[in-house]
């Protein structure tokens, strides 16, 4: 869906329904034996339902989908609760949310210091797109760039050679993460 | 061969460890010193002392800063970690945590450890945007800021024990064929014997068999996640 921090040209959209099942909405713990599609309960705020219509997918110019008219994100467990959703409409097969969650760790790890990134950078300097676009750029030169261990170096300052996303990818994201945090911490 | 410049005690940058636990091997393929027999490990947050077992390499006995080192160019070093007393250390840590305010420590756990925010709120039962705010302005309550000190020091303890990243090692699943994580796990009651099974002494089966009945039908698995040729994780089923 994403190179780096941009959305490819091209994503796969799903169309979003009003949901009249009253019975899913009114007992929540019925939707962990529901697939059919992805319940978005309260979507407005307006207590009306709503919900992702797996039968109805297509694929549209990512340059369409404009920030300012998002409506409402994915919680962390909310994206794994719509992969289990969508691999359940292509296969029948329903994988464990916690598999699901073990296998998205560098994914969701990403999403995460993004989020920090820009919530930080929106702090110093606001939220036009222009400075989002460009916190976006700086975030992916970051995570691009190989992650400094000063203390793990001999003689000069030497960084790494593996990028902090390589690091992402292979389970490193404490190390990231603390790293980023202090990056973060120091911007001014 | 890379000048010593730096102070003591250090590993050099293309160390590798192999081992999160008690016993570390370290391949280096330039070179690494260690002061007499022992080793520091420079990013420890606490004064951790690494006793050395073996060398691949013959060391070269140099002298830096008229102190003596050992230095081995190339090869692999194991080291033990001596684990200080487990519960006072726990509860040393404890007594200065709950001293913090809830920014402070949040910034340290987060610093220290690279936790994520998710894995907090997961664990502490509470959501991620409560988080953030405790991060700036809001106040958690009172047992909700105890909760944070205790895993805090829960973490700190379990790098006191020899595992170099805590956090990692609490998200990741405790048994093979089973999904169930030490964060599943944990709640105020158990953290000490968390950083027991941490340190390899207790039984992760029966501190699960204690706190979580029925953890063996809920979280068995015949998948496992593994990294494909392109270095994506993939769930495949086990043979």
């Amino acid at each position: 869906m994403r190179a780096g921090v941009k959305l490819r040209p091209i994503v796969t959209m799903i169309e979003v329904r009003r949901f009249h099942d009253q019975s899913v909405i009114e007992r929540p713990e019925k939707w962990s034996n529901w697939y059919r599609g992805m319940p978005l309960p309260n979507l407005f705020g307006d207590s009306i339902a709503f919900s992702g219509d797996f039968m109805s997918l297509a694929s549209v110019p990512s340059e369409e989908l404009h920030r300012d008219r998002r409506i409402a994100s994915f919680s962390a467990h909310g994206r794994l609760q719509f992969q289990q959703r969508v691999i359940n409409h292509l296969t029948r097969f329903a994988p464990s949310t916690a598999l699901l969650a073990q296998s998205s760790t560098s994914l969701e790890a990403e999403l995460e210091l993004q989020a920090d990134w820009m919530e930080r950078t929106c702090e110093l300097r606001g939220d036009s797109d222009e400075s989002i676009g460009d916190a976006e750029v700086e975030f992916d030169k970051f995570l691009s760039a190989p992650q400094e261990a000063p203390d793990f170096t001999m003689g000069e300052n030497t960084p790494l050679q593996t990028t902090r996303r390589e690091l992402l990818a292979l389970g490193e994201f404490s190390g990231v993460n603390a790293d980023m945090q202090k990056h973060l911490e120091s911007m001014n | 061969m890379t000048s010593l410049t730096r102070p003591m005690g250090a590993v050099s940058n293309d160390a590798h460890w192999t081992q999160a636990h008690r016993t570390h091997l370290i391949d280096f393929p330039t070179c690494v010193w260690v002061t007499a027999d022992k080793i520091a490990l420079p990013d420890a947050p606490f004064p951790t002392v690494y006793n050395l077992l073996t060398s691949s390499a013959p060391p070269m006995f140099v002298a830096h800063n008229e102190e003596p080192i050992w230095l081995f160019q190339g090869g692999s070093i194991e080291i033990a970690h001596r684990p200080k007393n487990r519960l006072s250390f726990f509860e040393g840590r404890l007594v200065e945590l709950r001293r913090m305010s809830a920014a402070e420590l949040l910034r340290s756990v987060v610093q220290r450890h690279g936790m994520s925010w998710v894995d907090l709120a997961r664990t502490l039962e509470v959501s991620v945007p409560a988080i953030r705010k405790w991060r700036t302005s809001g106040r958690p309550s009172a047992q909700n800021q105890a909760a944070l000190a205790q895993l805090h020091a829960m973490l700190d303890a379990i790098q006191n024990e020899g595992v170099a990243d805590p956090a990692r090692w609490f998200a990741e699943p405790l048994l093979d064929g089973f999904t169930v994580t030490a964060r599943d796990l944990y709640d105020v009651s158990n953290a000490s014997e968390i950083v027991s099974v941490a340190a390899g002494e207790g039984s992760t089966q029966d501190l699960l068999d204690a706190y979580m009945p029925g953890w063996r039908q809920a979280h068995a698995t015949r998948f496992s996640v593994v990294r494909d040729l392109h270095g994506q994780n993939t769930i495949v089923a086990s043979e």
